[in-house]
């Protein structure tokens, strides 16, 4: 349980140094998400009123489109950092001493991923209320209850980092393929509460939620109105694609072992 | 017990066999050297050893351990790799790699500040390691490999690209790490005067396989003495060299033109050669048996692997 603690520690304090030391990096992140949704937002808002159409197509309502390009972000960042985070350690050289961690790989990964989440959520947070501030579209932000479901949800899009991360040892050079799926997030958010089909929201990743946060943020409910079924909803999709993510990931780094590409880029 | 045992390692990429067969093993407590031209099977020896590579065959045990279960018992250094991360500081990183591998609190905290102070980086260990210079980005990679006292170091190009002052300091290290730390060191090299100067062992492999494995002790005295060099009243044309290039034999031509340098295996061979010389009207003014060095030993080795 020490060394877990200890691998937890360092992690936290790496998440930190990094966001601080590679504050361009970092403050560019944070403009370019604030500047793409006023972008869309104002973009949705005049066109939807010069068109007389609900500029709802992307969420149920403005509402909707604000805590969808939240939980878009969310889901972006934990994509992101578990997908790259290969990458990234190929590139600057370290690859090969994490692999050689008794930790496991994989548990490395995802300690590392959960922890830049967890920094990450705070600029989310951030984002956000700058956003509502700018909207004006205030949506009911119970901070504990969308962590709780953002922890329950989050480890189906880890899942998926996990299949592109494992990828990128053997393959490399699948940047491309990495920003695709990004944008193909934006599908799991893009439609508002209760617009998918039941059996859509067990299937799609994060999906549930997803729903789960729209019902909170903008149906004003609370997690202590959800059923078993829903919670459960949200345990299943998360494990199942976790589970399988780590399978494929720790397939692909034994197929880059075998291959010698680990390390190698 | 052995710090490092390989026995019958075999691993190849597609049609191409990098390691054939070979076993070997390490002393505890020992610096062994892991030599060969470019090619020879080191670093996919050395990434099997580490598990990074899973050979086709063969069994790998290091303090006795396979080496899939003894991760624990081990910690390296990649060349052509960083190692640390450029925008954490040597503390940081030392934090760090015993992090992840799940060692942390006060122990390591005085550990890593003991061994930068122990590699002259005392004033250094809360810079950013982008800043530091390549010596000691090195020495830091080195402390990184400590810094959870694994029992077995592999450093795979330990001096690459470093000026002679920071590989000075870096023998200093190694000897440091095997006779006060007790640690069992394997490195690869191409670097002959930090193999003749810090290391015990000597393994040379060419093309995949073992040429050589023995003690370097033993190496320089197979080969001791049998080096000549001629010098000669007239510099040597490249027509000549050309001809004695032909000869039977190896000669090393020196930066002067006047001397020419040959191993021999038989000191009768003496008169052949100087026979030859006078042949081709190249005069001799004196012959005199000359001190070996570990690389004309080495490539002794290579030549005869051919």
């Amino acid at each position: 349980m020490k060394r877990i603690y200890y691998l937890i520690k360092v992690s936290v304090e790496k998440s930190f140094k990094d966001i601080i030391r590679y504050k361009f990096n970092t403050i560019s992140d944070i403009l370019s998400f604030y500047i793409l949704f006023i972008a869309l937002f104002f973009g949705m808002k005049f066109f939807g009123s010069a068109m007389e159409v609900t500029p709802i197509k992307l969420g149920e309502t403005l509402e909707g489109f604000v805590a969808g390009y939240f939980l878009w972000t969310i889901m972006y960042m934990a994509y992101s950092d578990t997908a790259y985070s290969i990458t990234n350690d190929a590139n600057k050289g370290t690859l090969e001493q994490i692999s050689m961690s008794h930790m496991g790989l994989h548990n490395i990964i995802i300690v590392r991923s959960l922890t830049d989440l967890a920094v990450n959520l705070l600029i989310c947070f951030a984002v956000l209320f700058s956003i509502m501030a700018t909207t004006n579209y205030w949506l009911n932000i119970n901070i504990f209850e969308l962590i709780i479901l953002i922890i329950l949800g989050i480890f189906s899009i880890l899942g998926i980092g996990l299949i592109f991360g494992g990828l990128a040892l053997i393959f490399k050079k699948i940047q491309s393929l990495l920003n695709i799926v990004q944008y193909f997030l934006i599908g799991i958010v893009i439609t508002g509460a209760r617009e998918f089909e039941s059996v859509l929201t067990w299937i799609m990743p994060f999906r549930a939620a997803t729903e789960g946060i729209y019902r909170i943020t903008i149906g004003g409910d609370s997690i202590l109105n959800f059923s078993v079924i829903d919670i459960s909803k949200i345990i299943v999709n998360s494990a199942v694609y976790f589970i399988v993510g780590l399978f494929i990931f720790n397939q692909c780094s034994l197929i880059a072992k075998k291959r010698g590409l680990l390390g190698q880029y | 017990m052995k710090a490092i045992e390989v026995n019958n390692l075999v691993k190849s990429y597609g049609n191409v066999i990098a390691v054939n067969n070979i076993s070997f093993s390490v002393e505890r407590g020992s610096i062994c050297a892991i030599l060969g031209p470019n090619g020879s099977g080191k670093t996919t020896t050395i990434k099997s050893i580490c598990n990074l590579l899973i050979p086709e065959r063969g069994e790998i045990k290091l303090e006795g351990k396979d080496n899939k279960i003894a991760t624990n018992k081990i910690s390296a250094l990649f060349e052509g790799t960083r190692n640390l991360y450029w925008r954490l500081t040597p503390r940081e990183n030392l934090r760090y790699f015993a992090g992840i591998r799940g060692y942390g609190g006060n122990e390591i905290e005085k550990k890593a500040n003991e061994l930068l102070d122990r590699f002259n980086l005392g004033q250094k260990k809360d810079v950013i390691v982008n800043n530091l210079s390549r010596g000691m980005q090195q020495k830091v990679a080195i402390a990184m490999t400590l810094i959870c006292d694994t029992d077995i170091v592999i450093l795979d190009e330990p001096t690459l690209g470093l000026d002679v002052e920071s590989i000075m300091e870096i023998k200093t290290v190694l000897m440091d790490i095997a006779r006060e730390m007790h640690k069992t060191v394997l490195l690869s090299t191409h670097d002959m005067s930090l193999v003749q100067d810090v290391c015990d062992d000597v393994i040379v492999l060419n093309k995949g396989r073992i040429v050589a494995q023995d003690s370097l002790l033993n190496l320089m005295d197979m080969f001791k003495g049998m080096t000549y060099e001629f010098v000669l009243l007239n510099k040597l044309t490249d027509d000549k060299k050309k001809v004695l290039n032909e000869l039977e034999y190896d000669f090393y031509f020196t930066r002067e033109d006047s001397v020419v340098e040959v191993d021999i295996f038989d000191i009768k061979e003496i008169y052949n050669i100087t026979d030859k010389l006078l042949k081709e009207q190249i005069l001799i003014k004196e012959v005199k048996q000359k001190d070996i060095n570990f690389e004309r030993v080495y490539l002794n080795l290579i030549n005869e692997g051919k």
